[in-house]
């Protein structure tokens, strides 16, 4: 007997859209909210169809307010409610930090576990997409630095149907990032069913020899390009980790491929300074000091706001800055 | 010749009034001797004299201002070239209270401090990866020519040297015979702990032993205190309930330079008193007595026996002393020794072990007792 797995050929914000839609049609406390999420399908189309099949009680447009969205959200998830909430862009958060830090992150603390706040908040992020000022940031560190919650990042529809389903499911908040460059760049097999892709897991894009590369989101399409032109072009080898999870982080992967390797470069739009890439770094410090061959390299953004759109192709770290960092460290 | 100056006496200040003068030019000045009181706008402060000599000059008069680092007055100390005294105040430190010299005391101590510091390691450039197959080769990277970029050792060099350098590494890496002490000590500390030993002690009278080696030394035969005891213990053992079988060998616990060794003398029990001393040199080159454990000791276990934690009952031999003893109600000077027998409870019943040093004990105070177990 062969059991077949019905698949889809999907992009991602469409693997999106079924993760989504298959938790609100399983689970009924499980709620949508943001601005423009209901009627209007969502600025980017994540929630198409879902106001029309599930109505405006559980798909619900919020007004222009990341705060109000966000506070609301973590009130309802303390009462028992699992809500979806859609920030339109993640440069638009800012207005709801304070209720993330002092009320989501830490509701389990404060109430000795009573309460809890199983929620997930969406974000789009990234540059690369040609977007005005604040649309294009990456700020995944501030939410990596504030223990209490997850933070989640996928690179393709089926890591974003399996994750998302994973981060509504969980008990503890989630900040599910979804890089914008990816929602239409690619499409993937992603089966029609449910099922789930496990938090805190990296994967392994590419398997090599020479270095690990770990990467997350956006940035595995500039990395698999340049570690695809390295193997043709120099003959060099490189193992490719997408993080997936950037909080808690996949030591053992890092420090598994690190140890293979020797030698490890990370690649992230961020700024360099204060962004996860140090964490990875400490990863490696802490897990695979001695098997190092040459330092740690690291390819990620400039240390300024992410530039209007007429330079951005110049702030992103591009195939080009990726093998050269490849190439420093392999000659180390 | 050497000039005194205003050096930074703390509290941020930088200049002071010169109140009044403790010497006069011509003056002969001991060192640590009040030369002059300054009074700043914190407080006032005597200056002392950084070193002996003579007072030359005055250079500043009472009432006048003096800046740190200006000269108050200059001393003859004997030195030709004038040296500069006290200090401006960076040199000094701020932290650095009235009086001395400073200036001329750090250089000293710089110099000196210089010359005593050891050789620093030569810094060695190495990956990680490439030093931790160097601690897994077992190879000193410091010795290490590195033949890759800037005299980077490379993992390449690690295996070349380690392949040559055989030879060298054997050297230092060849195991020794006798247990180091860093082992011996562990061994021992371990045995400490976990062992439930337990200690008799008596203080044997050798008066006898003594009287008897001196008729036998006038024979030309030299033999030693501690040979009677082992063969006394021989004797005791095999008489008492401790014993197994009828070989008695008795292992000797001996300090090197290495830490504990024990070697065994097999077969007491047919082993005369000469022959056991003969044995016994033979068994441990370098002869330091007192540490000596003893009896029925498999010869193929070469377990070292630490002193006092030890499997077999162990008897510790103390130096020879003169003692002031009671026999028949009248005092006399005895030569005394004391001897401590340590068991293991688990392997030997303390009854017996108290027995077997009782039974050691008489025949030493009594060696002729000893001819009648004669083999």
């Amino acid at each position: 007997m062969t059991t077949t797995v019905e698949t889809k050929n999907l992009t991602m914000i469409q693997g999106i859209n079924e993760a989504l839609r298959t938790k609100l049609e399983e689970d009924d406390q499980v709620l949508v909210l943001g601005q423009d999420v209901g009627v209007n399908g969502g600025v980017f189309r994540a929630t198409e169809g879902l106001h029309e099949q599930f109505g405006g009680e559980r798909v619900i447009d919020t007004p222009l307010a990341e705060s109000g969205i966000v506070g609301t959200s973590v009130g309802m998830a303390a009462n028992g409610f699992r809500p979806v909430a859609e920030m339109q862009f993640l440069g638009f958060i800012y207005p709801a930090f304070n209720q993330i830090m002092t009320h989501v992150s830490r509701i389990r603390q404060r109430s000795m576990g009573r309460y809890t706040a199983p929620m997930v908040i969406r974000a789009p992020f990234g540059a690369g997409v040609r977007a005005p000022e604040v649309h294009s940031d990456s700020v995944e560190a501030l939410f990596t630095h504030m223990p209490g919650v997850k933070v989640v990042v996928p690179s393709n529809a089926y890591d974003a149907k399996g994750l998302l389903i994973s981060a509504i499911e969980d008990p503890d908040p989630v900040i599910f990032l979804e890089p914008m460059r990816c929602y239409r760049s690619s499409r993937t097999e992603v089966p029609e069913e449910k099922y789930t892709v496990k938090l805190g897991k990296a994967a392994v894009r590419r398997e090599g020899e020479d270095i690990s590369v770990f990467t997350w989101g956006a940035m595995t399409i500039e990395t698999m390009k340049a570690v695809e032109q390295v193997e043709q072009e120099e003959n060099i080898t490189c193992d490719v980790i997408d993080l997936r999870t950037l909080y808690p982080m996949d030591k053992e992967a890092i420090a598994a491929s690190v140890q293979k390797t020797g030698r490890a470069l990370i690649v992230h739009e961020a700024p360099a300074t204060g962004g996860v890439s140090s964490e990875v770094m400490a990863v490696i410090n802490d897990t695979s000091f001695l098997y190092l061959c040459s330092p740690v390299e690291r390819v990620c953004g400039f240390d300024t706001p992410v530039p209007v759109y007429s330079l951005e192709n110049e702030y992103i770290p591009s195939p080009e800055k990726i093998k050269r960092a490849i190439r420093r460290s392999v000659a180390f | 010749m050497f000039e005194v100056k205003l050096h930074d006496i703390g509290e941020g200040m930088h200049e002071a009034e010169v109140l009044h003068y403790f010497v006069e030019t011509g003056d002969a000045v001991k060192n640590d001797q009040p030369l002059v009181e300054v009074q700043t706008d914190k407080m006032n402060a005597e200056i002392p004299s950084p070193r002996a000599g003579t007072i030359k000059e005055l250079k500043a008069a009472v009432g006048d201002v003096v800046e740190v680092g200006n000269t108050i007055l200059v001393l003859d100390d004997g030195q030709e070239a004038s040296e500069s005294g006290a200090a401006s105040g960076s040199e000094a430190g701020k932290a650095e209270p009235a009086g001395g010299a400073p200036t001329a005391v750090k250089s000293k101590t710089e110099t000196a401090a210089a010359v005593m510091t050891p050789p620093r390691h030569k810094r060695v450039i190495a990956a990680p990866h490439t030093r931790r197959i160097a601690r897994e080769q077992k190879v000193d990277i410091e010795q290490i020519e590195g033949t890759g970029k800037n005299g980077r050792v490379l993992d390449e060099d690690i295996f070349t040297f380690a392949r040559n350098g055989d030879n060298v590494g054997k050297a230092t890496a060849e195991p020794q015979e006798e247990m180091m002490p860093d082992t011996a000590a562990l061994s021992e500390t371990t045995g400490f702990f976990t062992l439930p030993a337990v200690s008799y002690r008596r203080e044997v009278d050798v008066t006898k032993v003594q009287e008897r080696r001196k008729v036998l030394q006038e024979h030309g035969l030299n033999i030693s205190v501690t040979a009677f005891v082992i063969k006394a213990l021989q004797t005791a053992w095999s008489k008492s309930s401790l014993k197994q079988a009828e070989e008695c060998h008795i292992g000797l616990v001996t300090e090197t330079e290495t830490g504990f060794a024990v070697p065994v003398l097999e077969d007491v029990q047919h082993i005369s008193l000469s022959r056991i001393d003969t044995g016994r040199r033979e068994a441990s080159s370098s002869d330091t007595a007192p540490v000596l454990a003893v009896t029925n000791m498999d010869p193929e276990e070469d377990t070292p026996v630490p002193m006092g934690c030890t499997k077999v009952p162990t008897a510790v031999l103390h130096p020879i002393t003169e003692k002031a003893a009671v026999k028949n109600g009248e005092v006399s000077v005895c030569d005394m020794m004391e001897v401590t027998l340590t068991i293991d409870t688990r392997q030997v019943p303390p009854q017996a072990a108290a027995g077997l040093l009782r039974e050691t004990a008489g025949l030493i105070e009594h060696p002729d007792l000893m001819l009648a177990e004669m083999v």
